[in-house]
This record gives C-alpha cells, sequence and structure tokens, in this order.
C-alpha cells in the first residue's frame, strides 16, 4: 500500500544561477589550472633532464629572484608600463577618431586607409629610433609614441568597420525618423561598431607591451624593463631576465583584463547572446 | 473637426503631435500619385512600380498584398520617404512626402523588429522621443504607456534579446506609435512568426488602430491576415509592379475570433485568392 509522499521539493539551489564571485571562479578558473599544469611540467623537465640555468632556469628559481628583485622589477615595469599605458590611450584614441572621420566621409577612408595600412606595417625597430631622435630619448613620449603606431593601426581598422557595419533596418529606421546625423552616429553606429572597438583594444593591450619593451632596447630610461633585461642577459644573469619577462606578462595580464573588463562593462548585451 | 484628433491623443499628456498633417475632411491622407519606380540603369532597368495612384482616408487600415516582386515593399518605402520615385509624386496631409518625414509623421515597423539589442526594451521604445527632443520624465513616462498598451508593462527592464520574437515585434509596434505618427507604415511586420502567434498579433494590432486611430499601410502576403485586419485591401501583381484591383473589407468592428469564422470573412478571402490567381496567369 502506498502512502501519499510529498512532492519532491524542487532544487532551488542549483536551479539558481551561480553567484558572480563563483561565476568569475568558473571564467578564470580553467586558466589558472593551465598556468600551473605548465609552471609544474616545466620545473619536472628542467629538474629531470638537468637542464643548466643558463638554458632555462625553474619557475621556483624565477619566482625566488622575482620576490628578491621586487622593487626593481616593479619599478622596471612602471618605467615601461608607463610608456605602453600612455601609447595604449593615444594610439586607441587617434584610431578611433581617425576611423571615424574615415567612416563619414568616403574620401577619407580611400585617402587614409592605405596610409594606415603602410603606418601598420612599419617595423617597431625601425620607428623607435627616429622617434628617439625626435623626442628626446629620455622623454616617456619617444617610446609612447613607438607603441601608439603599433596600437593604432588595428584600431583605425576596427573602427571603421564597426561604423559601417549598422544594420540596414537600422539605418532605414533613423532615417524614417529623421534623426540628425549626429544621433545616427551617437545612437546607432557608435554603440554598432563598440564590439569592433573593444576586439582592436584587445589585441591592442598585448601589442603595447611588446612594442614597450622592443623600444626599450632602442633607448630610453635605464630603469626600464628592456634596458633591464639586456643587462641581465649581458651579465649572465638569466634568472633575472627571465623574472623581468614574467613581470612584463602579468602587467600585459593586468592590462588586457583591464580591457576585458571594461567590454563586459560597457557591452553587457553581449552576454544576453 | 475635432473628433479625429481627440482619438489620437489617448495618452494625451502634450507630447509631440503634427496636427499640420491632419487633412481637411473627406480628403485623404496619403495621396500617391502616378508613382514609378525604375532601378538601375536605362537598359537594363527593373520596374518595381509603374503607375501606381492611391488615396488612403485618414484612419483607415490599407493593406498592400501580392506575390514577391510585385513593389508592395517598394511602394511603403515610397510613401515614407525612403525611397524616391522615379516619376510620381506621394503628398501626406498636403505635404510632400519628404517634408512629412522631416515633420515625424511616419512611424515604421519593420519585417524584423530592428531593436536595439544594447539598449533595454523600455529605452528602445524611447528612441523616437530621444530624437524627437522630449525631456527624460516625460520620455519614460511615455515609453511606459506604450508598454502598457502592447501589454508589456513588466517588460521594460529587460533586453530585447530575453524576449520571444512576438513580443520583440509588439516593442516595434510601441516604439513606432510612441510619438504619434499620423501613419503607420508596416512592412510584414509578423512574416517570421507563426500561425498562432500571428492571428494574436493580429487581435492586438486591431485593438490598438482601434484606440488609436492611426492611419496604417500594411504590407503582407498572408490573404486571411489582411482580410482580418483592412478596411481596404489593394491587390497588386508583378512584372512590372502595379495595382491590380482594391478591395473593400466591410466586416463590421469589433474584429474577433467569430469574424474570422464569419461567411463574408471566407467570401473576401476567396476574393482575393481569386484575384490574386487571376494575377499569376497575366
Amino acid at each position: 500500500m502506498t502512502t501519499t509522499t510529498a512532492p519532491p521539493a524542487a532544487p532551488v539551489a542549483t536551479i539558481r544561477r551561480r553567484s558572480g564571485a563563483q561565476s568569475a571562479f568558473m571564467r578564470i578558473g580553467p586558466a589558472v589550472a593551465t598556468a600551473l599544469l605548465v609552471l609544474i611540467a616545466w620545473e619536472l623537465v628542467v629538474r629531470g633532464f638537468g637542464i643548466r640555468p643558463i638554458f632555462l632556469p625553474t619557475p621556483s628559481a624565477i619566482a625566488t629572484t622575482f620576490v628578491a628583485e621586487l622593487p626593481r622589477l616593479l619599478l622596471a615595469v612602471w618605467t615601461t608600463g608607463r610608456a605602453a599605458l600612455l601609447g595604449f590611450v593615444v594610439g586607441g584614441v587617434a584610431g578611433f577618431v581617425v576611423g571615424a572621420l574615415a567612416a563619414r566621409w568616403q574620401w577619407m577612408r580611400e585617402g587614409l586607409l592605405p596610409m594606415g595600412v603602410a603606418f601598420g606595417a612599419i617595423p617597431i625597430v625601425a620607428t623607435a629610433p627616429i622617434f628617439n631622435l625626435w623626442f628626446s630619448s629620455l622623454s616617456v613620449w619617444s617610446n609612447a609614441s613607438v607603441v601608439a603606431l603599433v596600437v593604432f593601426f588595428p584600431m583605425l581598422v576596427n573602427t571603421i568597420t564597426g561604423l559601417s557595419s549598422t544594420d540596414t533596418a537600422h539605418d532605414e529606421l533613423m532615417e524614417s525618423l529623421a534623426a540628425p546625423r549626429h544621433m545616427v552616429f551617437t545612437k546607432l553606429m557608435v554603440p554598432t561598431s563598440l564590439p569592433f572597438v573593444f576586439g582592436a583594444l584587445r589585441v591592442g593591450a598585448a601589442l603595447a607591451v611588446i612594442a614597450a619593451v622592443v623600444a626599450d632596447f632602442f633607448g630610453g630610461f635605464r630603469s626600464s624593463a628592456g634596458f633591464f633585461i639586456k643587462t641581465l642577459m649581458a651579465t649572465a644573469d638569466y634568472t633575472g631576465a627571465w623574472a623581468t619577462v614574467a613581470a612584463l606578462c602579468l602587467f600585459g595580464l593586468a592590462l588586457y583584463g583591464s580591457v576585458a573588463l571594461a567590454e563586459r562593462t560597457l557591452t553587457p548585451w553581449g552576454d544576453d547572446g | 473637426m475635432t473628433t479625429s484628433e481627440d482619438q489620437r491623443a489617448p495618452l494625451a499628456d502634450g507630447g509631440p503631435s503634427s496636427p499640420s498633417a491632419e487633412p481637411a475632411d473627406g480628403r485623404p491622407l496619403v495621396s500617391v500619385r502616378g508613382v514609378t519606380k525604375r532601378f538601375g540603369a536605362d537598359t537594363d532597368a527593373v520596374t518595381a512600380l509603374s503607375d501606381v495612384s492611391l488615396d488612403v482616408p485618414d484612419g483607415a487600415f490599407w493593406s498592400l498584398i501580392g506575390p514577391s516582386g510585385c513593389g508592395k515593399s517598394t511602394l511603403l518605402r515610397v510613401m515614407g520617404d525612403l525611397i524616391a520615385p522615379t516619376e510620381g509624386s506621394v503628398t501626406v496631409g498636403g505635404r510632400s512626402a519628404a517634408e512629412a518625414r522631416k515633420a515625424r509623421d511616419y512611424g515604421m515597423v519593420f519585417q524584423k523588429p530592428t531593436l536595439f539589442n544594447w539598449r533595454t526594451v523600455r529605452r528602445n521604445v524611447e528612441l523616437p522621443l530621444e530624437v524627437l527632443g522630449m525631456p527624460k520624465e516625460q520620455r519614460r513616462e511615455r515609453a511606459m504607456a506604450m508598454l502598457e498598451l502592447v501589454e508589456l508593462g513588466e517588460f521594460g527592464n529587460k533586453r530585447p534579446a530575453q524576449l520571444s520574437g512576438g513580443m520583440q515585434q509588439r516593442v516595434a509596434i510601441a516604439r513606432a506609435l510612441s510619438f504619434e505618427p499620423s501613419l503607420l507604415l508596416m512592412d510584414e511586420p509578423f512574416g517570421a512568426l507563426d500561425e498562432i502567434t500571428r492571428e494574436r498579433m493580429n487581435d492586438e494590432l486591431l485593438r490598438i488602430w482601434q484606440r488609436l486611430k492611426t492611419t496604417v499601410v500594411f504590407v503582407t502576403h498572408s490573404i486571411p491576415e489582411a482580410v482580418f485586419l483592412s478596411s481596404h485591401i489593394v491587390v497588386m501583381s508583378p512584372r512590372p509592379g502595379r495595382v491590380l484591383r482594391e478591395i473593400d473589407v466591410d466586416l463590421p468592428h469589433p474584429r474577433d475570433e467569430s469574424t474570422r469564422e464569419s461567411a463574408r470573412y471566407f467570401e473576401l478571402v476567396t476574393e482575393v485568392r481569386e484575384t490574386l490567381r487571376e494575377a499569376q496567369q497575366l
């Protein structure tokens, strides 16, 4: 004989959306785990095969140096990172402004895009000495200019693409409302372009750090990360050089992470699918 | 003299209205005169519309129906001044189509909902009001009233992507009506919806139209939809796009499920269908 049992309680806890902290952990969890695995494998391979530190130091040795040299590393990252940040902002803003002008006027697009491509193709090793000559090699603007030039190009191309990628029906809607041009720009074109603009910023964030370090090799401050690496290599302090690279990696991650965070905040509709 | 103005302002709180678009008694609101539209260069030009003339009375619900390529969407866009006619002219309330558009006489609803996915539902409805420069508070109030009208009052803070296709199209209708345009142009707005949702949307649209008395020009390729909604049906045929026949729909209002089952409804559906079939044989 069966008795009537109470209906099973709804699994409220599992239905409930993941909390913010949990979902953030879920997002970076795989990345952290992968990084840890690689570091452990690295440590084991170097120890197991007895690789000499001159070729590849262990992560633990690099970490020890990193902690011991922290003040100097922070100064190095600050010196180079400042140029990277400045150049990132200037190049990004310039790329967007020129891209907006090019999207607005056909003749500007035809005139500017080839020039943008040409600028984008100039190797950093060529621009760095020139900018050192133009600005003083002890001006932050020298290396920042190298960075700006590198960030400018992807931003220019993506801005033009983004601003021109409005839906035809959206265009017709704004036209039927007789919306003035500046409103079409701010209310339709700019929001449409944002995913493209953030794409360029993500690429630019990575390029900015590379460009800033390469520019360091051609002059600039003695406290810079590039100069630091060059000196450490010359004195065979390879572990120190690796520690500097690690510090730059962390800075690059932080810059990229800030861009990704800004993107999530400013384009929340991307999550809705 | 005040009747149609009064009927059109159910949300009257000093919003933008366009009294100058009001036609004198007995005169049509929209007048299409000898409109021809050719696309392309002289030699291989395609004639999308050939010598179309129509007079849409104020407060009427007109449908343009016909097979693909009959130019019904082109005609709607010529009326809305989104496409310039090759020959002929369009006037709305005595003004040219271009003047009417600049005076914000047109509310447009497209085949797709064309909502801005970066805005909430409410801010989508506010868009035309922002373009018109209405103050924020008033704008918000009006948008909420419009969402109530399409029975989406609780969805103002949702994102468009969180709504179903039918709900999104209702938001688009609320947006198109938010600034009380004198003419609502609808381009196959329910074409992408399933039959059941479409019928419900038809009921809802008729209810809104009865309440606001806005003049509607409605493009469709669904015969039952055209008969159920319209006060007047313009049957068009392709190559070149032209008016084949105009049919008055004398079904009484309010229309509901019983209308769809009435003998007169079936007669009219048959009449439109036979007209369209004749067109195919031409």
